[in-house]
């Protein structure tokens, strides 16, 4: 009985249902963007959690975060060499570049601090 | 440690996965935001399900039921949107005005449907869309959202109930229509 008002109703509301506005062109690059300042925040608040796990200060926290995220920077904006002449592959050109931004091994110093993120 | 061309390799991987997912998954992403919130929230919920797939994209590859984990962050992301703007929850509650009974013809009949699942409580109306909307099995959207089976039976009683008397104080029968 209670399996059949459930149909009737599945049906009812399939019968009248409209699809949402499809996702907009742009929506792809605005997710990435999203992604990319996700990164360079959470960048930050690792390095803000390493900080308060050796018990400082806020004040202290923050200015010793801000020193280790710029260490971060610099290695993840230091650029890789010049491709040479022999390796101009362009997926290697991307991977390279891709690089700066994704090399796990810059993340080491916050990831003994870093909480699971709940989703 | 994971060398260089590992990391690479990893990160473009991780990349090419994450808009993987998008495509395969974005349009019912969409569907269940566009029944948990309001029309100019979509887009926002949208864009933090996928940020939270982001967050968590590495724990994806394991799961059995990707489908499951992305039902579950449409979820969240649509709660931690009324969580943040307790305005918007309480508009919805109590300024929106009930419709006169039998003025269903100001509306159309799909408008209707939706404020009513609109209204309903956030815990109800998340079973409410998994399962009638999205048509999971209630087994299903148990696991969706990480409750006991007993409890999403009792939330989507209380949540048909609602919605229908809903419904019917607009004049509208669904058994008829």
């Amino acid at each position: 009985m209670r399996n059949n008002d459930d149909a009737k109703l599945r049906s009812f509301l399939a019968r009248h249902d409209m699809p949402p506005a499809p996702a907009s062109r742009g929506e792809w690059n605005r997710i990435l963007d999203a992604v990319e300042n996700e990164e360079s925040r959470s960048l930050f608040a690792r390095a803000l959690a390493f900080a308060k796990g050796r018990r400082m200060t806020f004040v202290a926290a923050t200015a010793v975060a801000a020193l280790l995220l710029a260490v971060v920077n610099q290695n993840l904006t230091s650029q890789p060499e010049a491709p040479t002449a022999s390796s101009d592959d362009m997926t290697e050109l991307y991977l390279a570049d891709a690089s700066q931004y994704f090399d796990e091994s810059a993340e080491a110093p916050g990831d003994a601090y870093l909480e699971l993120i709940d989703i | 440690m994971m060398s260089k061309t590992e990391a690479v390799v990893s990160a473009d991987d991780r990349l090419s996965t994450f808009q993987s997912i998008y495509e395969e998954h974005g349009g019912y992403v969409r569907k269940t935001v566009y029944w948990l919130v309001h029309d100019d929230a979509v887009d926002d919920v949208v864009q933090d399900v996928f940020i939270r797939v982001w967050r968590n994209i590495d724990r994806f590859r394991n799961e059995s039921s990707l489908r499951t984990w992305m039902y579950r962050i449409c979820v969240n992301a649509a709660h931690e949107h009324f969580r943040r703007s307790p305005r918007v929850a309480e508009e919805t509650k109590i300024h929106e005005p009930e419709l006169p009974a039998h003025d269903e013809d100001a509306l159309s009949m799909h408008e209707v449907i939706r404020k009513a699942i609109l209204r309903l409580p956030a815990k109800q109306k998340s079973v409410f869309v998994l399962f009638y909307k999205q048509e999971l099995s209630l087994e299903e959207v148990a696991e969706s959202l990480g409750i006991p089976l007993g409890t999403a039976k009792s939330r989507l009683f209380n949540a048909r109930n609602a919605f229908i008397e809903h419904l019917k104080r607009n004049g509208v029968d669904y058994e008829k229509q």
